[in-house]
């Protein structure tokens, strides 16, 4: 006993002692390890920690004794250790200060879905290296980075779309395909918006696991504030407190959220307002609001470009058709209250506008017709003189061989 | 050769008459031809009031300062572009009221001294920058100006200075 | 050969000799049978006493900048009534009266009436027919839209491949390499300064030539055994008068069924692929384009040697049967080669 309490501290004193070790010339890891050595010179920890920090041995010993697990040899540390080891620095507050570090992932870890199930003997779930990487760690804002935000979502399916993987679990394998073509992954990939969410972004990162009914609008309104507000002042909260409703993803769905549409009126409020119910009748009635909104606004944009070919200074009155669309955009949100009357003041407010600027337009447009009529007369008037004048020369040619043949 | 001079020579008394009176209406309807352009070019030439011809610096007069009391705002049309006027402790300044995401019209909050858009959670501080929500660029600043009481804005938009 | 009536007018007329001039031109004697290609003439006249009063009309409204210029077009045509009106009135009648004036052309060369002493008339009018194109592609930049734009950006590359003196030409025109407001400037210039200075001292010589030698009868045999028979002025001059109302009818319907388009503001950074030139130059540009352009240059610039000097190649006052027959051939060949070419770059 005494001997392996010795074996203990003897070991601890080692860790310690090589953690700050630098990554120096003196480490003979690197004769046999080249590329382990590359890759650790790219990452965060270059300078910070020698490849003994985590996999134990005494690098000073070149050639095979370093591994003797006397000299604290680990190797490839074991998954189940891996959070316990990275933890033992980054949930360490004085250690992580001068780096401006957080220091709960840990903590999270343990309560996310990975963390449960690893505390439960399954090593399989992902553990810190999974996504961050082992020996090139690099920061988040690298665009290389695995958790970069760009790269999350193939990182997460490195696991997530393994079918193999997923299926002791029962878990879905189609979310990073689904939310590759949805708004969000749009707005991520090719629009690259900073603000674009990840999968991290409503799973959360160390501590992640699916959001729950009930914190599920929480999540959606951490970005669509307004829509949740409107959205807890309507009837619909009611049902999602008596577990009805899944709130946002009801409707929206979830990984492959769309653009929604008129549509989604149709094929969404049915699945629970059975035709000629107030809840079915308010919801056409909110989608003809929107849709004729929509088209009336839509046909003015095109009459402006119409007669903007003929009359280009009617694009003047694209910011006033502007604050119509405003209106529109503004519906758009207070429709998640559900009170018809709400939408139906905002969209008279875009509907007046639109037929505003229709009127403006269609008011330049007629002087066009108007030029035909004044061309016609015209046409009336030169016909007139043409006959004048042939018959005053015919005149005056007849009074000039009058004249000559006298 | 010599061409006599039109119909000087001529004794038909009926032609001559008849002549003079198609020399008449021949005569009326030049003259009333050109009349009729001369016309059309004067109604060219008179000012339409609506037209803004002019690209030179213009201003428009959207109110007087006590109108707005300091750290309010008002929302006034410069152009049919909606502008907000903040009077703020640096003097008035002019910024648009279309939201850079998507052109809503953002609205002024003055206990946050915040513009908030009531589409999407955009947010603009009192110098237009963007503060979160979706939007990426500021708001377009617009010159404002005190001359007298009353305040003007240029009627041109400017990048913030 | 003439002899004007005497007007019963005194030197004490309060008109003298205004009225005495007046009466005398009106009553000038000019050849009673003249053919219909005679109106072509007068048409181009027409046609340019309507450019002038239209162009002043629109240098009312219109801002020479790269930044005004196509916004005070937009005003022109919508907010200032009969702009529009006046802006297409303008444009017709400028292709309408280079293609007049070409039409001039071709009568006087079939006609043989730039022979002695219409010499300096048919100098003139080649000059003129020049100014009239440099008129009508000047003009069409000022809109500075994106058609003005890039069609004067494919001039300009066509320009380029000239040898030699394309530096020059760019430079002195374009005002450099470049096309922004310079050239913008350079081309108001000309269009409004310049141009019409040369054309309105070339046109007072043409003028006074053709008044000088009298009209041409007819391009008519000698010993024909016709009389000639001649009347007064005032009678042509309803004739004309007949011709040029019809002829602004023509243009007025022209302009109000087929406005000209106004395309968006020129955006040096959207090309608009491949700009055909205008109409009168589209066999230009076909042989600057096909042949090498050094050849091209010069073959342009030597048919326009020969034809400028035509008078004094061609000075016989009778030619033979066989001079006839080549003379007219050459005029047949040059139409058809000009149409060819025309059609080739048209549907290239």
């Amino acid at each position: 006993m005494p001997r392996r309490l010795l074996r203990t501290v003897i070991l601890t004193v080692m860790l310690v002692l090589a953690l700050p070790m630098r990554a120096g010339a003196e480490e003979s890891c690197v004769n046999c390890h080249p590329n382990v050595k590359t890759e650790l010179a790219d990452s965060v920890h270059a300078g910070e920690l020698g490849c003994a920090s985590c996999h134990g041995g005494d690098p000073t010993i070149v050639g095979m004794e370093s591994h003797a697990a006397a000299k604290g040899y680990v190797g490839k540390p074991r998954r189940a250790d891996i959070p316990r080891l990275c933890a033992s620095c980054h949930a360490d507050p004085a250690r992580m200060r001068p780096f401006g570090l957080a220091t709960d992932q840990y903590a999270q870890y343990q309560t996310s879905r990975h963390g449960l199930l690893l505390a439960q003997g399954d090593d399989r779930v992902a553990v810190c290296s999974d996504c961050h990487g082992a020996h090139r760690i690099v920061a988040r804002r690298e665009p290389t980075s695995p958790v970069s935000p760009r790269n999350i979502p193939a990182t997460c399916g490195r696991c997530h779309s393994d079918a193999q993987l997923m299926a002791p679990y029962g878990i879905a394998t189609d979310q990073q395909e689904k939310f590759r073509d949805s708004v969000h992954g749009r707005a991520l990939f090719i629009e690259e918006h900073p603000g674009a969410p990840t999968c991290a972004t409503c799973h959360g990162a160390h501590g992640a696991t699916p959001p729950q009914v009930g914190a599920i609008a929480k999540v959606c309104g951490h970005c669509h504030a307004r829509i949740r507000g409107y959205l807890e002042e309507g009837p619909h909260r009611k049902a999602a407190e008596e577990g009805g409703l899944s709130e946002c993803v009801s409707c929206h769905g979830y990984h492959d959220t769309r653009e929604p549409d008129d549509e989604l009126f149709v094929t969404a409020c049915s699945g629970c307002h059975a035709e000629g119910t107030p809840g079915a009748v308010a919801a056409e009635k909110l989608r003809t609001l929107l849709r004729q909104t929509r088209d009336d606004l839509t046909t003015a944009r095109e009459e402006i470009s119409r007669v903007a070919e003929t009359s280009p200074t009617v694009v003047r009155f694209r910011p006033r058709l502007q604050q119509g669309w405003a209106y529109l955009m503004e519906a758009l949100p207070v429709q998640h209250a559900l009170n018809v009357n709400r939408v139906a003041d905002l969209t008279r407010g875009a509907r007046s506008i639109a037929d505003e600027v229709r009127g403006a337009a269609h008011e330049a447009e007629q002087d066009g017709r108007l030029r035909y009529l004044v061309l016609a007369l015209v046409w009336v008037f030169i016909l007139l003189l043409v006959g004048v004048t042939v018959l005053y020369r015919r005149e005056r040619r007849r009074a000039r061989a009058a004249g000559e043949g006298r | 050769m010599t061409v006599d001079g039109g119909g000087q020579g001529s004794t038909d008394v009926s032609g001559t008459s008849r002549r003079s009176f198609l020399g008449r209406v021949f005569a009326g309807t030049v003259i009333a031809g050109a009349g009729g352009v001369i016309a059309s070019i004067l109604a060219y030439l008179f000012p339409r009031e609506s037209v803004r011809s002019s690209l030179g610096p213009r201003r428009v007069r959207v109110g007087r300062a006590a109108d707005i009391p300091a750290g309010t705002g008002r929302l006034v049309l410069v152009d049919e572009e909606p502008v907000w006027i903040l009077n703020l402790a640096r003097g008035f300044v002019g910024v648009s009221a279309f939201c850079t995401h998507k052109s809503c019209v953002i609205k002024w909050e003055e206990s946050r001294r915040l513009f908030d858009c009531p589409c999407h959670d955009g947010r603009f501080d009192e110098r237009g920058n963007v503060v979160s929500g979706p939007p990426r660029r500021p708001l377009t600043h617009f010159r404002v100006a005190l001359v007298g009481d009353d305040i003007y804005v240029s009627a041109r938009e400017e990048r913030q200075v | 050969m003439f002899q004007p009536a005497k007007s019963d007018r005194s030197s004490t007329s309060l008109f003298y000799p205004l009225g005495e001039i007046v009466w005398g031109t009106l009553h000038r004697a000019v050849p009673a049978r003249i053919s219909v290609g005679h109106a072509f003439g007068a048409l181009a006249l027409f046609l340019f006493a309507l450019q002038v009063a239209t162009g002043l009309l629109l240098m009312i409204y219109y801002r020479p900048s790269a930044e005004a210029a196509h916004y005070s077009i937009g005003i022109l045509t919508d907010e200032v009534r009969f702009g529009w009106l006046v802006r297409s009135v303008h444009a017709w009648s400028s292709d309408l009266l280079v293609l007049a004036a070409m039409l001039h052309m071709v009568r006087i060369y079939f006609a043989r009436a730039y022979l002695a002493p219409r010499r300096l008339s048919w100098a003139t009018g080649l000059v003129l027919l020049v100014v009239a194109v440099a008129f009508a592609f000047s003009g069409a930049l000022l809109p500075w839209d994106q058609y003005a734009y890039w069609s004067i950006d494919a001039a300009r590359e066509t320009i380029a491949r000239i040898p030699v003196v394309s530096s020059a030409l760019l430079n002195v025109f374009w005002g450099g390499w470049d096309i922004g407001e310079e050239v913008l400037l350079r081309f108001y210039a000309f269009h409004v300064g310049i141009l019409p200075m040369v054309a309105l001292a070339c046109l007072g010589i043409h003028l006074l030539t053709v008044w000088n030698a009298g009209l041409q009868e007819d391009w008519r045999e000698p010993g024909d055994p016709r009389a000639r028979t001649t009347r007064p002025l005032s009678d042509l001059l309803l004739d004309v008068l007949l011709v040029v109302v019809i002829a602004w009818g023509v243009v007025l319907s022209l302009a109000v069924v087929l406005p000209p388009t106004l395309l968006g503001p020129a955006d040096p950074l959207a090309p608009l692929p491949d700009v055909q030139p205008r109409w009168y130059f589209l066999p230009t540009r076909r042989l600057l384009r096909s042949l090498p352009p050094g050849l091209a240059a010069l073959a342009v610039a030597a048919l326009f040697v020969v034809v400028f000097a035509l008078p004094l190649v061609d000075r016989a006052e009778t030619e033979p049967a066989w001079r006839k027959v080549v003379h007219r051939a050459l005029g047949v060949l040059a139409i058809a080669a000009w149409v060819y070419l025309a059609a080739r770059q048209y549907y290239r």
